[in-house]
């Protein structure tokens, strides 16, 4: 390799933020704690990007606990944080230009910070104290799960929400008014002893800082994390199968069914993705699929084009059997895996979707190179097969009152 | 090796402070194509992809009156895939065109059909022999159209599109790898060449559902009421009937004007550089024709000072209060300032009247603050939105709001809040530094709007010496009544959806159907205690729900 002159070395440190986004290799550590952290040096980056991700198990949230996560969450934002109160808290991220968002999902509990480089020691402090230091305050409990419960009535009154709910698109299932009443502050307080422990934990940070740099930052900030010894999870009871299709009234709107199909949970990352591929660039199904969804689930809508809520599943089922049978040709496949590994090159150009794919990387989520290389067709048709299988999906039928009558 | 380490870091420290700068307007290099259209492009050499945005600069305010709808539907059409069929390689003329045409006569007789039905339900129908042959056609039309699983030119290269309809600008983005930009070159100007539009039945009947289904009524009935007889201020879904008579030919037509060369910029991000870029641009979309000169549509002036304005709708969804004041287009003087004060406002958790009407005063849940709505190239709007919290009625909330602003302009600003917007927009403006499509689109949007890329880093500068004072006074000019449009929008009462209301509904109908013998005057009256009830708390509407329920079988008796 030739050593560039200091001219030419100084043309490429003045070239432009992200230089090498995509080729930058990403490096891990483990603090003492056990706290995982994955770093991609961006040297140039003017702009500092965490994500931390707190995983969920089944066991976290019982069942007749729904809402337990989101209520702790809505403490956590009114309680105090370190020596800050919850006003002086936002203060101090909006005194400095810092983005902190937090978002709730089926299996995680997430964190996504933005600041700008010379902020990026107090924009981690912050989301620290949020999560090591946290005071939760009794009396805000009531309410909060008074907020809780009415913002959830609210958005349920929408029909998409509705909608969403029972296709299992919203996440965690809905807190209900029984569920939330029953939640005290002991629930929450372990919920928090739990959840949030550093070995639970995995952090993503990208931005100008060198490894040495980040393991300074992350030690000085999260480095006194520590979880107390907890008993091993309860056995998990299988998840019911999905059960009657849905009726959701919309009032005057036209009708159709509805499906969600959630990627198989053993499912090689490597297929999900190709499969996700044909099906999302098929031009037979683009009248059928919604946008992408966050955890990968495949939403189908067919508009009925004769009357009844019943044909209207059926019309649905039979075009998704239709393309089962149809299933994935070697050209499709070859297709498919020229496609995927492009995009990993266009991936490059969104700072937050390398941050997602770092995290995925470092939990075994992500498709690896040479899984997708080796996928069979009679392995992506036996994938998408299992991926629409009509019995694990979740149906639901909308319109107009009238005529959703069976 | 070793000795030459000290030497090598020397220059890296020298320039650590420089590289923290932004790089800012000469990061990016303009040039003009043959035939006339922008070329702006950011070289990040390294990455190995290119963002791409073609910025028409036009959108819906330079839409003719019988063609209100196109650039949503040319969005679609032209831009919503890159199907082989709309770019092919050879000049030939397509297979598809004469079936195209004949889809266009049969749709224009089925809806004239459809017309005359609907003025006289008694005529003899042709509709049903129409949509037969429709049908047919539709099916040799499909069968040259691709239906293999990544047929799409861009996507089998693991590219993505998008694309935006706005009011001010159509833009199109395309993201590729690096080694296909001369293919991105060829598509592009094959795309525009050809203007095949295969799936035009299919992209209008999809825009006519989503307008039939979806859309904020209550922002487009603001707009209409505040920016009345301007394009800016009107509603697609009021021009479904103008929609549906758009033909194929129609838009094809329009986008020959819409998308020539002198509404264009090009802008590029990513991995590929000016020197390479021009000659592939010069040879493909700058050999595109320029059209002959036409005139720029004039568009109506609004005074900003119209009066006040008010209206009240019943809508779906929550209750909510919108005001907006005509605010001027942003290459006026004063539009900075008050896109600062939109920021002091709204910012954050600690904006303005976050703080003071939903923690301090808890009279509203939610506050959300808009600048140039719907678009910045003309005089737009600047909106406030506030969601009531229970127990707080809409006219509640309207005074507090005007109290506040009527303090903002007022009293003077505390350095912390100062300091807090600058920093906040400080973050904004390097988060769209930062990735290449956000750089490409504000670039293209200052262009679209302003007339000129150069605002979009200007103003950054501009916002760090603003004065605290030129902010107030701008407030006072543009934020006063004579400005305003206020919106009460109110959920639709016998909606039915929440299940407490409509138990309520029922039993307040109930009650009152042994008292009221006109029906219309019994909904109203359900109307009006359902507006009442909605004041009260949750548990005092559940009690009162009980103490009502209580009386329904004493009626009964």
């Amino acid at each position: 390799m030739r050593i560039a002159g200091p001219a030419a070395l100084a043309a490429l440190l003045l070239a432009g933020p992200s230089p090498l986004s995509a080729q930058v290799p990403t490096r891990t550590f483990t603090l003492p704690d056990g706290l995982r952290v994955v770093l991609r040096e961006d040297q140039g980056r003017l702009l500092f990007r965490a994500r931390l991700r707190l995983a969920l198990r089944p066991g976290d949230l019982p069942a007749g606990r729904e809402g337990l996560a989101d209520l702790t969450l809505r403490m956590l934002d009114r309680g105090e944080a370190g020596h800050l109160g919850a006003a002086a808290f936002d203060r101090a991220l909006d005194d400095g230009g810092i983005r902190l968002e937090r978002s709730l999902s089926a299996d995680a509990l997430t964190w996504d910070l933005v600041s700008r480089s010379r902020d990026q020691d107090r924009a981690l402090g912050l989301l620290a104290d949020r999560l090591l230091r946290p005071v939760l305050d009794p009396a805000a409990l009531e309410p909060e799960r008074l907020a809780c419960w009415r913002d959830q009535e609210a958005a349920l009154a929408a029909p998409e929400a509705r909608l969403r709910a029972a296709l299992g698109l919203a996440g965690l299932p809905p807190a209900t008014e029984q569920s939330l009443g029953q939640l005290t502050f002991a629930d929450l307080e372990t919920f928090l002893r739990r959840v949030f422990r550093p070995d639970r934990a995995l952090l993503v940070l990208e931005g100008d800082l060198s490894l040495e740099q980040a393991k300074a930052l992350v030690l000085l900030s999260l480095g006194t994390w520590t979880g107390e010894a907890l008993p091993p999870d309860p056995p998990i009871p299988a998840a019911p199968p999905p059960g009657a299709p849905a009726r959701i009234a919309d009032p005057g709107a036209a009708l159709r069914a509805e499906a969600a199909a959630p990627p198989p949970g053993d499912l090689d990352p490597a297929l999900r993705d190709l499969v996700a591929l044909l099906l999302r660039t098929d031009p037979t199904q683009a009248d059928l699929l919604a946008p992408e969804t966050a955890d990968g689930t495949l939403r189908f809508t067919l508009r009925a084009s004769a009357p009844g809520a019943d044909a209207a599943l059926a019309g649905l089922r039979d075009r998704l059997a239709a393309r089962v049978k149809r299933g994935c040709t070697g050209a499709d496949l070859d297709r498919a895996k020229a496609a995927w590994t492009e995009a990993q090159r266009v991936l490059a150009l969104h700072p937050e979707a390398l941050l997602a794919r770092d995290l995925r990387e470092a939990e075994g989520r992500a498709a690896r190179p040479e899984a997708v290389a080796a996928a069979t067709p009679s392995a992506l048709g036996a994938a998408l097969a299992r991926w629409l299988d009509p019995a694990r999906m979740r149906w639901a039928v909308v319109g107009d009152p009238a005529s959703l009558r069976p | 090796m070793r000795l030459l380490a000290p030497l090598l870091a020397l220059p890296l420290l020298v320039l650590a402070p420089l590289r923290a700068q932004a790089p800012g307007a000469a990061e990016v290099q303009e040039r003009r194509l043959p035939n006339g259209a922008r070329l702006l492009v950011v070289e990040r050499p390294g990455l190995p992809a290119f963002h791409a945005s073609l910025v028409f600069r036009g959108g819906r305010a330079e839409e003719p009156t019988t063609l209100v709808g196109a650039t949503d539907l040319l969005a679609r059409a032209l831009y919503g895939h890159t199907w082989p069929e709309d770019v092919p390689e050879a000049d030939a003329a397509s297979p598809l065109d004469p079936l195209l045409k004949q889809e266009e006569g049969l749709l224009e007789s089925l809806r004239l059909e459809r017309i005359r039905r609907s003025a006289d339900p008694g005529a003899p129908s042709q509709i049903a022999g129409l949509e037969a042959g429709l049908q047919a056609l539709r099916l040799r039309i499909a069968a040259l159209q691709s239906s293999e699983p990544l047929s799409d030119v861009y996507a089998r290269l693991g590219g993505r599109q998008s694309v935006t309809a706005g009011a001010d600008a159509l833009v199109a983005d395309t993201e590729l790898p690096v080694a296909d930009f001369e293919l991105w070159c060829r598509t592009e100007t094959r795309r525009l060449a050809r203007l095949q539009l295969s799936r035009f039945f299919e992209a209008r009947t999809a825009l006519i559902t989503e307008l039939r289904t979806g859309q904020d009524q209550g922002r487009a009935l603001l707009r209409g009421a505040a920016l009345p007889g301007h394009p800016y201020g009107r509603n697609l879904a009021d021009h479904l009937p103008g929609l549906e008579a758009i033909r194929w030919s129609d838009l094809r037509a329009y986008a020959r004007r819409a998308c020539a060369p002198d509404h264009l910029t090009i802008v590029l991000v990513g991995g590929v550089g000016l020197e390479a870029a021009f000659p592939a641009l010069s040879r493909t979309l700058g050999a595109l024709p320029a059209p002959e000169a036409t005139e720029e549509p004039v568009l109506p002036e609004i005074r900003p000072d119209l009066g006040d304005r008010r209206i009240q709708a019943t809508l779906g969804g929550a209750s909510r209060l919108l005001v907006g004041w005509r605010i001027p287009a942003r290459n006026h003087a004063d539009h900075l300032a008050i896109r600062m004060a939109a920021q002091i406002l709204d910012g954050g958790r600690t904006g303005r009247l976050a703080v003071r009407l939903v923690q301090q005063r808890g009279l509203a849940t939610r506050v959300e603050v808009r600048m140039d709505e719907p678009g910045g190239r003309e005089p737009g709007l600047l909106t406030i939105e506030l969601w009531p919290a229970e127990g707080h009625s809409l006219a509640e909330l309207e005074g507090a709001l005007h109290s506040e602003l009527l303090r903002f302009e007022q009293e003077a600003l505390t350095p912390e809040e100062w300091q807090r917007a600058q920093a906040e927009l400080d973050t904004e403006q390097l988060l769209a530094e930062d990735a290449p499509g956000r750089l490409a689109q504000a670039l293209g949007r200052a262009w679209a709007e302003a007339g000129d890329w150069h605002a979009f880093y200007s103003e950054a500068k501009r916002l760090q010496t603003l004065a605290p004072e030129s902010v107030q006074a701008a407030a006072q000019t543009w934020l006063q009544p004579s400005h305003r449009t206020t919106a009460l929008i109110e959920p639709a009462f016998l909606e039915g959806q929440d299940p407490l209301e409509a138990e309520m509904a029922q039993t307040l109908r109930t009650l009152a159907a042994r008292r009221i013998q006109d029906p219309g005057q019994r909904e109203r009256l359900v109307a009006e205690g359902l507006r009442q009830l909605r004041m009260l708390p949750l548990e005092e509407r559940r009690r009162t729900l009980t103490l009502l329920l209580a009386q329904v079988p004493a009626v009964a008796k």
